[in-house]
């Protein structure tokens, strides 16, 4: 089933400029989509609209074949949940359990399932023990866990992760991941789209989708893409570690495929040796 | 010359039940036109440091000395703080935030107006900074909130480089940026390097910490937990500070414990690595 | 950062801080309307006055609040204090009795009746930050916007959006140590580009607090519009119907605390309405020969 539709999505901010320039797109269920492409691309745009914060110049946007429109903004909101990146800026509540709560105020959740819910999802994302915490105690990477747990409680099928990783130190980012890693377990149906800058988050998905100056210049795996030189040189992307040496090695003349592990390719160097 | 610090102790909120102590005795020195690697976790105590070393925050006990500046716990002349600053100036994390002038060359130059420059010598100033950071003419007359994140730092970075710092201390200055946006600014910092700065990077990220420091600290709790190059710092144990080996540096130690003769502490890149392998190879 | 410690809310359990933060806001106001009741004679002002101030003492004891910061806070009163002192001596009263002056000054007669009056003045004045104090040190910021929504809740009938009121001021709430971290950071990364804010004259100065008004303002926006993002992503629809997390709760304990505070007030009506009515002699005056002001 296609979790997301997007079919000639135009959206300018401006009336000269447009920053999506008719985008299509699909997303099946339990798909991890990494979209990258450099500030200013359209990336937080296209999010924006997946959830109704701004409102397309034309084309369509479906969420579960359901085309997102004034009316049914409410019902589509429940199926897509966000995070965005800054930690601080989407904390609401006094505490983590209010801010958790909020989410289920707002879906009018009866007080006691509230009660079950809070504790059930901040145990999800290792923050049961930090119920009654504000958020100036809290590091940046608690935040965003917070922050997870608050889209997770609605219970959605679409989960946009808007460079959630990008203001946290390498521990709470190894966090995050981590948790993505477990969610995907536990829910192998919920659809995952992340908007990242990290390579080596990038790497991990599904698809990688690669966007410039709002067009789709590729989408497909992200070894794909990465072992793509044309495109990594006209785009100025960096490139994880292991395609860098694969990439270095084939120059050598060595037989790497997608699949040789970095040990192995230790162990024909020093065999060349 | 080099910076200095001697003993040096900080502690948050003295006298109240709250009392953190965020430098214990540190003692070191941060050597000169070289770029100094700042390491630790959140809370670790690296910002207190870098923040004591332009007098933002004065120690407790302990001192600094940089040529004949001198920062301990009983310093009164401010008006001397001021004048270091001059030699010794910070660029905080997402320094972006601190623009507020209606133009780029105005933002620029609020910091020489400060150090007593004439409006229009530190209008030429800092366009030569503006220059350095890469921004040209079609900047100078924009609002600085209309750029992008990574031009908005830019314009921030040139506001503490136009007053010329002998020192320039930046903290975690990719972060947020897009990889073009980052590798900007890292050339920049490369660059000014090269032309005589002595810079300190503080930065969690240890591709950086790889590719560009020639020296390594990194505190823990407080205390200096290591210092010496990164290659030491790699080849030791670092379990314990929250630190993750770049893939490259343990990909090196691989090959070398299985007898590939490669000069581990001249490799900052793959390009490096294949380098030397080719002339092993030959 | 340190001086703000007055009133600031200190997370112990004790009677006072489980009560209902609507019960408190009920009682405390009836306390404060209760110190700045006219009384007529002295006597009867003064020995209400004194057993009101035994009571909130006693209050901030139970609630364990640091008599410190109540002292700390008093050390910053201390010009209005002088001023009070300053009016009360210098305006002529036609009230006060012209057969108790005190000295001269310049030919000028002080009254004792104007330093009766200016620390009768100071006195409720304390007792109003004790109150404000136990108010705000045992309830949780958040608690009283609750209370002050329920407050607000009739005004819903002439179509007053008390609870957008009231979500406004938790987020108001919740951001203040964000904005305070902020203001800190901005002024550090000034002070780096050779900001002075402690010294220089009026226009480096002023020039100094636009380098910080303006990125705060900035920041402060931007915060606003991906916090109304995020709120709206979340589903937040203010005319919609929303659920509640936080109940308060009338207990017990809230029905001796409402029974204090009324019987407190009640006692204080009885003996003005006696005291005008009935005492023909002012304690105060029979023994000390004082008159009373009013």
């Amino acid at each position: 089933m296609k979790s997301v539709e997007i079919k000639n999505l135009v959206y300018s901010y401006t009336d000269n400029s447009p920053v999506l320039k008719g985008i299509s797109l699909d997303i099946e269920e339990g798909e991890y989509v990494s979209i990258v492409g450099h500030n200013g691309c359209g990336k937080s745009t296209l999010c924006k609209l997946m959830i109704g914060l701004l409102i397309k110049d034309s084309g369509e946007i479906l969420i579960n074949g359901l085309t997102l429109d004034k009316d049914n903004l409410q019902q589509i909101r429940k199926k897509v949940a966000i995070v965005f990146q800054n930690p601080d800026n989407q904390f609401i509540g006094a505490t983590v359990e209010d801010d958790i709560a909020f989410s289920l105020e707002n879906d009018n959740v009866a007080r006691s399932d509230m009660e079950i819910l809070v504790k059930e999802y901040a145990a999800k994302v290792g923050m049961e023990n930090f119920l009654t915490k504000e958020p100036s105690f809290l590091s940046g990477g608690q935040k965003q866990r917070v922050a997870i747990a608050d889209a997770l409680v609605r219970k959605p099928d679409i989960l946009i992760l808007d460079e959630a990783t990008s203001m946290l130190d390498p521990n709470g980012k190894k966090d995050i991941l981590n948790l993505i890693k477990k969610m995907r377990e536990e829910n192998p149906k919920l659809t995952i789209i992340s908007i990242t800058h990290d390579i080596e988050e990038a790497y991990l998905s599904d698809r990688i989708i690669l966007l410039h100056e709002g067009e789709i210049v590729l989408s497909c795996l992200p070894s794909e893409l990465f072992n793509n030189r044309e495109v990594i040189s006209k785009y100025n992307l960096s490139v994880p570690f292991e395609v860098l040496l694969k990439q270095k090695c084939l120059e050598l003349g060595l037989k790497v495929t997608e699949k040789t592990t970095i040990e192995e390719i230790g162990e024909m160097l020093w065999q060349l040796k | 010359m080099a910076i200095k610090i001697e003993h040096l102790s900080y502690v948050y909120l003295k006298k109240t039940p709250n009392e953190v102590e965020a430098l214990h005795d540190v003692s070191l020195q941060i050597p000169e036109n070289k770029i100094t690697a700042i390491v630790g976790h959140t809370g670790s105590g690296k910002s207190t440091l870098i923040q004591t070393l332009n007098g933002l925050i004065i120690p407790t006990s302990g001192k600094i000395t940089y040529k004949d500046f001198v920062i301990s716990s009983d310093i009164k002349k401010l008006k001397k703080i001021k004048e270091l600053r001059k030699h010794i100036s910070i660029v905080f994390q997402f320094p972006e935030y601190q623009l507020f002038e209606e133009t780029v060359e105005k933002d620029v130059a609020f910091g020489l107006k400060n150090y007593g420059y004439k409006e229009d010598e530190a209008i030429l100033k800092a366009h030569e900074a503006l220059k350095l950071v890469g921004l040209d003419e079609s900047f100078y007359k924009r609002s600085p909130f209309e750029l992008s994140g990574g031009e908005k730092r830019r314009v921030a970075i040139a506001g503490i480089i136009a007053i010329d710092p002998e020192v320039l201390i930046l903290d975690e200055p990719t972060a947020g940026l897009d990889p073009l946006g980052s590798k900007i600014i890292l050339d920049l910092i490369v660059n000014l390097n090269k032309n005589g700065k002595t810079i300190i990077i503080v930065t969690h990220d240890m591709g950086i910490v790889l590719n560009h420091a020639d020296h390594v600290i990194v505190i823990n709790e407080g205390n200096i937990a290591f210092e010496g190059s990164p290659s030491t710092l790699f080849s030791g144990d670092v379990s314990n500070y929250s630190i993750d080996i770049p893939p490259l540096f343990s990909f090196c130690k691989l090959l070398e414990s299985h007898n590939v003769n490669i000069d581990i502490n001249k490799i900052r890149t793959v390009d490096d690595l294949f380098i030397q392998l080719k002339e092993i190879l030959k | 950062m340190n001086n703000l410690t007055f009133g600031r809310y200190s997370p112990f359990n004790t009677f006072v801080h489980r009560l209902d933060p609507r019960n408190k806001l009920f009682i405390m106001t009836l306390l404060l309307v209760s110190i700045f009741l006219r009384v007529d004679t002295w006597s009867t002002a003064l020995i209400f006055t004194g057993f009101l101030f035994l009571f909130l003492v006693i209050t901030m004891i139970i609630s364990k609040i640091n008599f410190i910061n109540l002292f700390k806070s008093l050390g910053a009163m201390w010009v209005m204090i002088v001023f009070l002192l300053i009016i009360y001596i210098f305006i002529p009263n036609p009230n006060y009795d012209p057969s108790h002056i005190a000295f001269y000054i310049g030919g000028y007669g002080v009254n004792y009746d104007a330093f009766y009056q200016s620390g009768y003045i100071i006195f409720r004045l304390i007792m109003m930050i004790m109150i404000t104090m136990i108010l705000t040190s045992t309830t949780k910021p958040m608690d009283l916007t609750y209370a002050i929504e329920w407050y607000l809740t009739p005004l819903k009938l002439v179509k007053f959006p008390s609870h957008i009121v009231a979500m406004t001021l938790s987020i108001a709430l919740r951001f203040i140590p964000t904005l305070l971290d902020e203001t800190h950071r901005i002024m550090k990364a000034q002070a780096s580009r050779g900001v002075d804010f402690n010294h220089g004259g009026l226009i480096k100065r002023l020039s100094a607090i636009v380098s910080l008004i303006i990125p705060l303002f900035v920041s402060a926006i931007g915060r606003s519009e991906e916090l109304s993002n995020a709120m709206e992503a979340r589903g937040y629809d203010p005319y919609g119907k929303r659920s509640r997390y936080r109940v308060l709760r009338f207990g017990w304990n809230d029905l001796v605390g409402l029974l204090i505070g009324l019987v407190i007030f009640g006692g204080l009506l009885a003996a003005i309405i006696i005291d005008k009515n009935f005492i023909k002699i002012d304690l105060i005056y029979w023994i000390f020969g004082v008159k009373p002001l009013f």
